[in-house]
């Protein structure tokens, strides 16, 4: 049995981009996973082996994490592939197929409210915030805004990426350990107060400076906090974007026809 | 506008080259990679370059979008619109508009663009539904044979549903950047002064908007109060002086981080 290096894991990281790329509403990201550590499977089981279509078999079934948290699964699953035995098949299928739906579960959780509620959101204010503050008439000032956008949304994505896939191939017994220690929900929070500082200045900017339109500085200043405080309002009872813009656009019409 | 004026005016050439662009681009905002480049911020911009050279008004209208659905993760099998879609169809709609529509203010352009693109928006998201259902249909096709241990056809599935992804974004792009485009002008000039005035009025209110989308996401209780406290000091300084921007951003960072440490951090740390 040949030993899996770590340009097998690498190549196999790399590949993980495409995890969603055959997304299905059966068995989610079954194809993808599998295309991803097709690589691996090939160099333990060996090209055209009944071994490697028992494993291809295996991964053809169902499959659902987070994109960047998902090379943790790979990490452990390309671990076990590699390690137990093949005399007892069945024993191996059900323990392969054990680990992979008890992992799914924490780290799709994890990497949804870190990435989706966390990282992403703030990475993408400070991008708008830059060019918003700064004024859009002026690309270069675009260019450092997507630069930092990226820069803040990348490097972590690719770092947790990446040491995840290494650390769970590798250490794979302390990595629930790990998982378990770092503070996902307390980084969450430190991300939302950042953001929190960040939006509370823009508004105040936008709100000193937004003044040469509907009537003196006084009613515009509390038309927009109407807006503000109706949107927030209507946010939290689960009212879509689409429908707050379509309200606001009837008030206006009615507005204008008014006056 | 006149249909054969449209017609002898429109650059075939250049609007197919937008609609790959943009088609490429909407991969990434679920299918490829995921690493930013379809996000509104930078796509707009993009796309509106490709489009006609206008930057600016792609850098605008991908700011406004992004506040606008900054919350749309794409978690499970929860299809959002797309944001990228509505970014990148309002910049081409509003960049063309602003060519061709002789007005004083251009506010009531943008806003028409905006609420036209977010109609395109909720239709890219729904093909990106039946693409998923598309994708189901390839993987039976091909099950049989990867259980049998034929390896080209996992690559066979990735390959079938990226390219038809990719297929029915360019399609649908290349009809909103010129049926859409002229339909959005002819219709925008029969418009009557109130309704372009409303307009007007809605895209001034776009960034309070896009403020409490932000706030709504952020939203903690020590957040909440950091954002009160930040924007009345904002406020007032402003009021009265003009500060460097980027230099009061940067303070305003370094003090929430403080914030961040005191109130996350630092106490964990005395309890431990």
């Amino acid at each position: 049995m040949k030993k899996i290096g770590a340009l097998d894991l690498l190549w196999s990281g790399v590949k993980l981009n495409f995890l969603q790329a055959s997304w299905n509403f059966e068995r989610l990201q079954n194809a993808g996973f599998l295309f991803s550590i097709i690589n691996i499977l090939k160099k333990i089981y060996g090209k055209g082996t009944p071994d490697m279509a028992a494993a291809m078999k295996r991964h053809i079934g169902f499959f659902n994490t987070h994109i960047f948290f998902s090379s943790a699964a790979l990490g452990v699953i390309a671990r076990l592939e590699e390690n137990i035995p093949n005399d007892d098949p069945a024993a191996k299928e059900r323990e392969i197929e054990n680990t992979k739906m008890g992992i799914m579960g924490p780290l799709a959780a994890i990497g949804d409210s870190l990435f989706w509620s966390g990282i992403k959101p703030f990475a993408l204010l400070i991008g708008v915030v830059i060019v918003l503050l700064g004024g859009t008439q002026r690309p270069g000032l675009w260019i450092w805004a997507v630069a930092a956008a990226f820069f803040i949304y990348n490097l972590p994505r690719i770092v947790i990426k990446y040491f995840l896939l290494f650390k769970a191939y590798y250490q794979h017994q302390e990595l629930f350990g790990l998982i378990q220690k770092i503070k996902f929900q307390d980084i969450l929070r430190s991300i939302k107060i950042t953001g929190m500082g960040v939006l509370g200045m823009f508004a105040g900017v936008f709100a000193v400076t937004n003044d040469q339109f509907i009537a003196s500085h006084f009613v515009d200043s509390l038309l927009l906090t109407a807006v503000f405080f109706m949107t927030v309002s209507a946010l939290k009872r689960k009212v879509s974007v689409s429908r707050i813009l379509m309200v606001l656009m009837t008030a206006c019409i009615i507005i204008a026809y008014i006056f | 506008m006149e249909l054969q004026y449209f017609l002898t005016n429109i650059n075939i050439y250049v609007v197919l080259l937008a609609a790959f662009a943009a088609a490429i681009l909407e991969i990434d905002n679920y299918f490829v990679g995921m690493t930013l480049v379809s996000q509104p911020i930078f796509a707009g911009a993009l796309i509106g370059f490709i489009f006609n050279g206008d930057i600016y008004t792609g850098v605008l209208m991908g700011a406004i979008v992004q506040l606008l659905w900054i919350n749309a993760p794409p978690v499970g099998a929860y299809v959002p619109p797309s944001a990228s879609a509505i970014a990148m169809s309002a910049t081409v709609l509003a960049s063309s508009m602003g060519q061709q529509i002789q007005a004083d203010t251009k506010t009531p352009v943008l806003m028409f663009a905006l609420i036209s693109a977010a109609g395109i928006g909720y239709f890219v998201g729904l093909m990106d539904v039946w693409n998923r259902k598309f994708n189901t249909k390839i993987m039976h096709l091909f099950e049989d044979k990867i259980k049998a241990g034929r390896q080209s056809f996992v690559s066979m599935i990735q390959a079938a549903a990226i390219t038809a992804k990719l297929l029915r974004d360019f399609l649908v792009y290349a009809v909103v950047f010129t049926v859409g485009v002229y339909l959005a002008n002819a219709i925008y000039i029969t418009l009557p002064d109130q309704i372009i005035d409303a307009f007007g009025y809605a895209f001034w209110a776009m960034p309070a908007l896009g403020i409490a989308v932000v706030f709504d996401m952020f939203r903690t209780k020590t957040g909440e109060a950091l954002f009160a406290a930040v924007f009345a000091l904002t406020y007032v300084i402003f009021s009265f002086r003009k500060p460097d921007v980027f230099l009061f951003l940067a303070a305003v960072l370094t003090a929430s981080v403080f914030v961040v440490y005191n109130s996350v951090w630092g106490k964990k740390g005395k309890i431990g």
